[in-house]
């Protein structure tokens, strides 16, 4: 288990973004006296990758899958901003339709009804009343059709 | 404990607070979401009342003259249709702004 350098995972860890608490790699493999080698040399390193490979391979695996949930989650987030905005310009988009809609509703309306007044304010009226009711008529119809054109 | 052992107990205490930042993100998000959707239906019914009100106050007025010139005139059937017409049009945005408010997941 021991002499196994963490300075590599550190690295790995920092440049994904994820801060590990930074644990010292100075533990080294013990020796027997008589043993000449180094305690870092390259083949007490290898030795131990291989003894902790399974948990190496764990380590990794758990980077991996907090990499996941954050990019999981960013895209999760991403979608409600988009929800909200897409609200809001419904909304702004219900409000203009509504006023251009009465707006047109409201103008047909006057035109019609001033039409009505001023029949109504001559004292002597030029037009028959049958006449009036023609004009006023065909004046509705052709708001009408202005409106679906 | 062996150094790999520190090391999976960090990583397991880094991947409980990312879990946890993550899960607060997602409710304050959400949270937000909501209040959005409250608002845009606020404003939706702002505008519906607003128009309503705006063809209320048009139609009596168009009523009025109206019933002036129907004594003159007699029914006009047009007209009385383009009564009908915006008193549903009335109608119809009171039954949009009374709609449950669905809320979407």
């Amino acid at each position: 288990m021991k002499g196994f350098d963490l300075e590599n995972v550190a690295e790995v860890n920092q440049s994904e973004g994820i801060n590990l608490p930074e644990v010292k790699s100075t533990t080294t493999v013990s020796k027997p006296e008589n043993d000449s080698t180094t305690t870092n040399s390259p083949q007490t390193i290898t030795q131990a990758a291989a003894q902790n490979f399974s948990k190496i391979l764990e380590l990794a695996g758990g980077l991996v899958e907090i990499k996941k949930m954050k990019v999981a989650s960013e895209a999760v987030l991403a979608k409600m901003e988009a929800d909200r905005k897409i609200l809001l310009a419904e909304a702004e988009a219900y409000v203009d339709k509504m006023n251009a809609a009465t707006k047109s509703a409201v103008d047909r309306m006057n035109v019609i009804r001033l039409m009505m007044q001023d029949y109504n304010q001559q004292s002597s009226p030029n037009i028959t009343s049958e006449d009036f009711k023609d004009i006023i008529t065909k004046t509705i119809e052709d708001l009408g059709r202005m409106k679906n054109e | 404990m062996s150094s790999i052992d520190y090391v999976s107990l960090a990583l397991a205490a880094i991947k409980d607070k990312v879990k946890q930042e993550i899960a607060e993100e997602f409710r304050e998000s959400y949270t937000k979401l909501l209040e959005t959707e409250v608002q845009a239906r606020r404003t939706k019914v702002q505008a519906d009342i607003l128009e309503m009100s705006k063809l209320s106050i048009e139609l009596s007025k168009f009523e009025v003259t109206y019933n002036e010139i129907k004594c003159q005139c007699g029914t006009i059937e047009s007209v009385e249709n383009k009564i009908l017409e915006i008193r549903k049009r009335i109608r119809l945005i009171s039954e949009n702004k009374n709609k449950p408010l669905i809320i979407r997941m």
